[in-house]
């Protein structure tokens, strides 16, 4: 598999390694520019089961038949998907079910396309809304503290399912055809 | 026209010595006649979450390699995660068996006709999206073998019932998701 040619961020390898430490075993993701490099150390890594979904919605459901099973999952997506798992968010809230949520951010400040912004303004909320812990990382060097700490609070300390939110200075923003600007983070 | 297959016969067929089976069930009348065969620790029947026994299933499936999973839902429900047998076909599962109780209409909310009274055909989709073994049992004499379809064959399997529009009595399981997580878990063994 190719991911083009840019560099693995630094805030990769340590999200990677909370997610291993952290125990999961499943992983459901729809894939996301911003998650390219993670996705691909995934699906190479042994243990961890990787399921490429059709819409985040489904990850919530595999999140809770894997708990079921003795499995912790997490799920991987791009703001856009936490609209599709809104109403399905209700079944880790109404049964208590411990999952984490890696959301890479758009529609924040340097966003070219404003068709990502109103879903990227309401994610945060959404998944407050739905009962869902919100961790916002905004740099780099704090993204796999907070995805560990994700971990910790909803696997080990019974607490809500929790969600971190890479945002887009993080990530860097996606140019398109005609874009001016810099190009540090492009993809 | 819908089919003439009784939903509670298929139903505790496809339950008969389940032995260690894990079962999900999907919302509404799926629900009501799993708990009408029994209700048992290892039954994880749903009373939300539309669209989503099959994703179930399959963490399920992915967690337990060990155990057979089987999920019994609606044409309804299955419509609505109609992405996920794709999703299912390429995590392709052997251990995974979803049976369709389909009576071709939305039984909960007045009886409105769904898809596949309209055209869909929901076994040649799961065998579209990679199912190894699908089926659609029409008739009772049907019902045998592709009830052993979901219980034995290598998967995953996806099997189609049509079941008659006929409305039993209703008969709920536990509503209580952290009571049905916590008995699911500790029936399989599983600390905390």
């Amino acid at each position: 598999m190719t991911v083009g040619p840019s560099a693995e961020p630094s805030w990769v390898a340590p999200t990677h390694q909370a997610l291993r430490q952290s125990g999961i075993g499943i992983i459901g993701y729809v894939p996301d520019a911003g998650l390219s490099h993670l996705i691909v150390r995934l699906d190479e890594d042994p243990s961890v089961q990787t399921v490429r979904l059709t819409t985040e919605q489904e990850g919530v459901a595999l999140a809770t038949g894997a708990w079921l099973g003795g499995s912790r999952a997490a799920l991987l997506m791009q703001s856009s998907g936490v609209g599709n798992c809104t109403n399905m968010l209700g079944l880790l809230n109404t049964c208590e079910i411990p999952a984490v949520m890696v959301v890479t951010m758009r529609g924040q400040a340097g966003e070219s396309n404003p068709w990502q912004r109103p879903m990227g303004e309401a994610a945060g909320r959404s998944l407050d809304l739905m009962g869902v812990d919100v961790h916002s990382a905004a740099s780099v060097d704090e993204v796999g503290a907070l995805v560990t700490r994700a971990c910790v609070d909803t696997f080990d300390e019974g607490g809500r399912a929790a969600a971190v939110l890479i945002e887009q200075r993080v990530i860097g923003v996606k140019l398109f055809m005609g874009d001016s600007g810099k190009s540090e983070g492009e993809r | 026209m819908t089919g003439n297959l009784d939903r509670r016969d298929v139903t505790a067929k496809l339950l008969n010595d389940r032995d260690d089976l894990l079962v999900v069930a999907g919302l509404g009348a799926p629900c009501w006649d799993v708990a009408a065969a029994g209700d048992h620790d290892l039954n994880f029947g749903l009373w939300g979450a539309m669209g989503g026994a099959a994703m179930i299933g399959l963490g399920l499936a992915l967690a337990r390699p060990d155990r057979r999973v089987l999920v019994i839902t609606g044409d309804g429900e299955q419509l609505m995660g109609l992405g996920s047998l794709s999703t299912i076909g390429s995590a392709s599962p052997t251990n995974l068996a979803i049976a369709v109780l389909d009576n071709e209409c939305y039984g909960e909310t007045g009886m409105q006709p769904t898809a596949t009274g309209l055209g869909t055909d929901l076994a040649a989709v799961a065998a579209a999206c990679g199912f190894v073994a699908t089926a659609q049992a029409d008739r009772p004499e049907e019902v045998e073998a592709t009830v052993a379809l979901c219980r034995a064959a290598v998967g995953p399997v996806f099997a189609v019932f049509k079941i008659s529009d006929d409305v039993p009595p209703q008969v709920v399981p536990p509503r209580q998701g952290p009571l049905l997580v916590s008995r699911f878990r500790s029936a399989l063994g599983i600390q905390g």
